[in-house]
């Protein structure tokens, strides 16, 4: 959380200087009533907050015979919780109609949490198992990015405004860290007690992925732009490692298990402030 | 990487500061990134069920501040009129804590929860807003001159949506007295959409014909309700884990805050 706020910070100084140039270069470089960037402007610098909503992750037990399943009709695979997320980008304009930039974005945490009633536990057919499974995902990602800059035609004048449709893709690293990785359940016999099957942290770096599309606003004789826009994001794969501490009468054993995995997806809104110079 | 960061939010400040700069008269839009502290009120928390939640005793209370946190925004805003500024922000926070200890407890008879007489409860908070931001340009007699540097009072406010996701629900207590065990509740985790809303006040610095300036502000904030979801699992000996439907805990994010900003005009 600090880090996204740091980012956001830290990304807007940024942008309100190198605004600051750009404001001033406009007045030399381009005509006062144009709408479009400059073709003399090489680069782009762009700050971006945003929210997603999380899309179910795949999640499947990966050894029915050594974790706790869920009963007939329930499922392991519910979605992440939703999160915000801010990133920042510094691109080229490669030709007139690509630009191609560097970005890194972190997003706040997702949680999975998941109820399960009537499951039964390892070796055991009797379906009278109550547990909660839950974890955490921390995920940065580090893309790159493809944008179209589109002919002018496409373009809008809306008063003092320029209106553009935005239409990119990014690949890149996604880097998920999965911890508090617990399994927690009750039992009445033989001993009364709480059990719980406790994951280590565990780090995994995955192909991440993006469509972007939507529509940016530029005043006219300025370098600044700003927008919003929808993007499907592919996060990549996580995974909770295979170390695992058993706190039931295996009497708090270190054991190897296969690894709970599953994928960030999610649907986003994205808000972005961009400035060429 | 704390001071390397500090260290580079300055540069850049400082490198504004040094730019060449136009009068800002003219200036249509307006975009600043801001940073605060925020001191959490009360958040009116109450057991939403005394005849299933474990009550407090007599002279104690579920209510209490929520820990305060840093928050981080930035916001796009057009100049409407000469007296009037508009536009939208975003901003995030750290993750306001809910924790409370009670001893001395007691439960309904028809309780659904089973904990000890000395419990704690807990559950966090990951708060952000998005809101429509109002500035008042108030008028220029109202500015001081200090050297080259012009100062003048800021007064406005916003309203939008607040962003809240409670997690890591958590009722926690050892029983001692029957089985040597610990016991908890484990709430559901929940994201609610609420109105929130802000008042601001503070000064602004800005250097002659600069167009950046900066300051300092006032803010009353008031994120909206939160809320946990409704299943709970019961780990204990009358539920052995059993998930129950029960009322949401509830609560309003409220807190005083103190925000620092850096400001450009632009057209």
């Amino acid at each position: 959380m600090n880090n996204l706020i740091k980012i956001i910070v830290f990304g807007t100084c940024f942008i309100s200087e190198n605004l600051l140039r750009s404001e001033l270069l406009v007045s030399s470089l381009i005509e006062p009533d144009s709408t479009v960037a400059n073709p003399n402007y090489k680069w782009t610098n762009s700050s971006y907050v945003g929210y997603a909503w999380s899309l179910k992750a795949g999640i499947t037990n990966p050894d029915l015979s050594k974790f706790s399943k869920v009963g007939p009709g329930d499922t392991d695979d519910t979605p992440l919780t939703n999160v915000s997320y801010a990133g920042i980008s510094l691109g080229r304009h490669v030709c007139k109609w690509l630009t191609m930039s560097f970005s890194y974005e972190i997003f706040n945490s997702f949680n999975y949490q998941s109820y399960h009633t009537g499951g039964s536990l390892p070796g055991q057919t009797t379906l009278d198992s109550n547990f909660l499974r839950s974890f955490s995902v921390l995920h940065q990602s580090a893309l790159l990015n493809f944008y179209l800059d589109l002919p002018k035609k496409c373009n809008i004048n809306l008063g003092d405004l320029c209106v553009k449709p935005v239409i990119g893709s990014g690949l890149g690293v996604g880097v998920n860290q999965m911890s508090a990785f617990q399994t927690l359940t009750f039992t009445g016999t033989p001993a009364v007690a709480s059990l719980s099957t406790q994951g280590f942290i565990n780090l995994q770096n995955s192909l991440a992925w993006y469509v972007n599309i939507g529509v940016s606003f530029q005043p006219k004789g300025t370098a600044a732009n700003f927008g919003v826009a929808y993007r499907y994001y592919d996060g990549g794969k996580f995974s909770s490692g295979n170390k695992y501490i058993v706190n039931d009468s295996n009497e708090e054993a270190l054991i190897d298990l296969a690894a709970w995995t599953g994928k960030i997806k999610t649907n986003q809104l994205k808000l972005f402030l961009d400035f060429d110079f | 990487m704390k001071k390397i960061y500090l260290i580079g939010v300055n540069l850049i400040f400082l490198s504004n500061m040094a730019q060449e700069v136009r009068p800002d008269d003219h200036y249509q839009w307006n975009s600043r990134g801001y940073s605060g502290y925020a001191w959490a009120k009360n958040a009116g928390v109450v057991n939403p069920d005394l005849a299933s939640f474990e009550n407090v005793a007599a002279n104690d209370t579920d209510d209490g501040k929520l820990s305060n946190v840093p928050f981080g925004g930035f916001a796009v805003l057009r100049n409407l009129y000469d007296w009037l500024s508009l536009g939208f922000s975003f901003e995030t926070y750290g993750l306001f804590a809910y924790q409370r200890s009670h001893l001395n407890s007691f439960s309904a008879i028809t309780t659904k929860e089973f904990v000890g007489k000395n419990f704690s409860r807990t559950f966090t908070l990951s708060h952000q807003s998005a809101m429509i931001e109002m500035f008042l340009k108030l008028p220029k007699k109202w500015r001081v001159m200090l050297g080259n540097m012009q100062i003048k009072p800021v007064l406005g406010g916003g309203l939008g949506v607040g962003i809240t996701n409670l997690f890591d629900f958590q009722t926690s207590s050892f029983d001692v007295v029957h089985f040597d065990t610990q016991l908890t509740t484990i709430g559901e985790n929940n994201i609610k959409k609420s109105l929130a809303w802000c008042f601001e006040t503070g000064i602004n610095f800005q250097t002659i014909s600069s167009d950046v300036s900066f300051g300092i502000s006032y803010r009353y904030y008031h994120g909206g309700k939160f809320a946990s979801g409704t299943r709970y699992q019961f780990n204990d000996i009358l539920n052995l884990g059993k998930t129950l439907v029960l009322p949401a805990w509830t609560g309003v994010i409220k807190a005083n805050e103190l925000k620092i900003y850096i400001s450009v005009d632009f057209n």
